[in-house]
C-alpha cells in the first residue's frame, strides 16, 4: 500500500484490501453487472455521485465497456471519469491463466482511464491518463484484493510536467478513496452477487 | 538482579520486560513499477504491494 512517484513522472498508486466473507468470482460479477446509479451510491456513499455504462456486453465480463463516472477522490473535487474496461491477457499474456490455474489470481479487472468528460484518447480511441489492475486472489477468509493505478500512463508530458498534473496529494487521495470503495462494497457485495444469481445457483439458507 | 531481556529469539512474553520489535526490512516488490512491470503483480508472493 503507498504512492511513489515513478522515474517517468507518473504517480504509481497501490492499494491492498482485505475484502472478508468475498471472493473473486463475485467481484468479477460486481463489474459485469455494471452498476447503476443506486449501487454506485452503495459502493461509496460518499464519493460515488453518478453512473452510467456504455457497451456493457451480455456475457457478464464487462470487458469492451466504458464507465461514464462522476466521483470524488477524499475531497470535495467531482472528477468525470471514462473507465473503459479490457481483457486482462491484453497485461497479462499467456501468463495469466498459468496465475488463474495456481491460484494466485481468482479476479482480475483491467482498465484505462481517462480524467474528464472529455480525456484524450489513444489510436483505438481507448482514453488515456492512467492505467488500472485489479488483482484478486481468494483465501479462506475472503478475498485479497490488490488495485493499482498509473495516474499519468500515455499522456505525452515530460516528467516534470506529469509531477505538476498529477501531484502527490492526488495519489494520496486516490489511495484512500479506493481503500474505502472496497471496504464499502465488501460489507454488502456476497448478498447482491448470491441474490442476483439465484436462478443459477440456489442461495444457501442460514437455518 | 536485571531480567533477562526480551528478544526475537526468546519469544515468551516476559511480563514488564521491554520486547524490541525490529522493523522489517524494507520491500523492493513493486517499488518503482512502471506500468510495463505489471506483470510482477501475477505473483501475490512474499508480500506484494
Amino acid at each position: 500500500m503507498g504512492v511513489e512517484r515513478l522515474p517517468s513522472g507518473q504517480l504509481h498508486v497501490a492499494v491492498r484490501t482485505y475484502m472478508l466473507g468475498c471472493t473473486g468470482e463475485m467481484f468479477q460479477w460486481w463489474f459485469g453487472s455494471g452498476p447503476d446509479a443506486r449501487d454506485y451510491a452503495w459502493w461509496h456513499p460518499v464519493d460515488h455521485v453518478g453512473s452510467e455504462w456504455l457497451d456493457l456486453p451480455d456475457d457478464g465480463s464487462g470487458i469492451g465497456s466504458t464507465h461514464v463516472a462522476d466521483e470524488k477522490l477524499a475531497d470535495d473535487v467531482v472528477h468525470s471519469l471514462k473507465i473503459r474496461f479490457h481483457d486482462p491477457v491484453e497485461i497479462f499474456g499467456e501468463d495469466f491463466a498459468a496465475a488463474k490455474a495456481r491460484g494466485d489470481i481468482s479476479a482480475a479487472v483491467t482498465a484505462d482511464i481517462g480524467l474528464g468528460a472529455e480525456p484524450p484518447r489513444d489510436e483505438r480511441g481507448r482514453p488515456i491518463g492512467c492505467k488500472l489492475v485489479h488483482l484478486g486472489r481468494d483465501t479462506p477468509f475472503g478475498l485479497v484484493l490488490r488495485s493499482n493505478f498509473w495516474l499519468g500512463h500515455g499522456l505525452p508530458l515530460s516528467a516534470e510536467e506529469l509531477e505538476k498534473e498529477m501531484p502527490m496529494q492526488m495519489g494520496l487521495n486516490l489511495m484512500k478513496h479506493s481503500y474505502q470503495e472496497w471496504f464499502y462494497l465488501m460489507r454488502f457485495l456476497p448478498a447482491v452477487a448470491i441474490a442476483d444469481r439465484r436462478d443459477e445457483k440456489p442461495a444457501p439458507v442460514a437455518w | 538482579m536485571e531480567p533477562e531481556r526480551n528478544t526475537r529469539r526468546n519469544l515468551e512474553f516476559i511480563p514488564g520486560v521491554p520486547h524490541p520489535v525490529e522493523d522489517p526490512p524494507p520491500s523492493t516488490n513493486g517499488v518503482n513499477m512502471e506500468f510495463s512491470e505489471a506483470k510482477r503483480l501475477l505473483s501475490p508472493y512474499p508480500l506484494p504491494l
